[in-house]
């Protein structure tokens, strides 16, 4: 999807993985919304600090470190939706706008969840630092990496 | 492989001794693989981080005199510990089968210890 805004160009991605785990969705969604705990599923995540309070509720924010060919990048993130059981969803605010939701509905004896990440980066760094197929076919990997850890996290 | 690697050695006439050298290092290194070292070693939070890893995995472990012992669905997984010399120690990781969980928390571990070479780091706003 390409938006043209008042000041620059923008480009918005969005990936999507879903996978059954053979726990309900309360507990899922009780360990997914517990943000120190996604440094054990998304790799290049290696330290989530500082965070305010609990990251349950709206508003709540907290400092990320991502760890990309050696150079470690750090960023700020906080929540914007929690629903018991059901939902979880929170957004980086600073360096590239992105906004991760997780959801889990129950699927016989497990839960049916579903991760959706939707970011942004202006077109003009884009394209002056890398081209944009090969960052969408970065990050779709890591969608896929993603959702694997977290299933092996539920299943192993 | 270890042809080619001698090959484009000897075209670019590189000593002998160098190559010997070379080679040994690339031998200890594929030997020491499973085994990682610590330098600085501080017992404490290392069972701190290592604890805090497996509960981040949802593993459940056992804490054992030579390490720790993971109780994964299919098989134990075994993390062995033993003292170096000075602040050093050896840590080992021992497992029957692959495991995606000790592979989870070996990344895990490798993102909370620093490397002997410091990284770059970057702040964006």
């Amino acid at each position: 999807m390409k938006e043209t805004g008042s000041h620059k160009e923008r480009t918005v991605a969005k990936i999507t993985r879903t996978v059954k785990l053979p726990a309900d969705p309360k507990r899922v969604m009780e360990y997914i919304s517990d943000v120190q705990n996604h440094p054990a599923f998304v790799s290049p995540l290696k330290t989530v600090s500082g965070l305010s309070g609990n990251s349950h509720q709206v508003g709540a924010h907290w400092d990320w470190t991502f760890l990309m060919a050696g150079v470690e990048i750090q960023g700020r993130a906080e929540t914007v939706a929690f629903e018991e059981g059901r939902r979880f969803s929170f957004r980086t605010t600073s360096g590239v706008e992105s906004t991760f939701s997780y959801t889990a509905e129950p699927d016989g004896s497990g839960s049916k969840f579903t991760m959706e990440v939707e970011y942004e980066a202006p077109a003009t760094v884009l394209a002056k630092v890398l081209d944009k197929a090969i960052i969408e076919r970065q990050n779709e990997a890591e969608g896929d990496r993603t959702a694997a850890n977290i299933k092996a996290i539920f299943e192993e | 492989m270890l042809g080619l690697a001698l090959l484009a050695i000897g075209k670019q006439a590189t000593p002998v001794w160098l190559a010997a050298i070379w080679l040994a290092l690339l031998a200890a290194a594929l030997v020491a693989r499973p085994r990682w070292f610590f330098l600085w070693f501080d017992p404490a939070r290392f069972a701190a981080e290592v604890e805090d890893s497996l509960r981040m995995l949802l593993i459940p472990f056992v804490k054992t005199e030579a390490g720790y012992t993971l109780q994964l669905r299919n098989g134990d997984v075994y993390l062995q510990l033993r003292a170096g010399p000075g602040c050093t120690s050896v840590l080992k990781f021992r497992q029957g089968r692959k495991h995606k969980k000790a592979d989870l928390l070996r990344s895990l571990l490798r993102k909370k210890f620093d490397p002997l070479f410091p990284r770059l780091k970057i702040r964006i706003r």
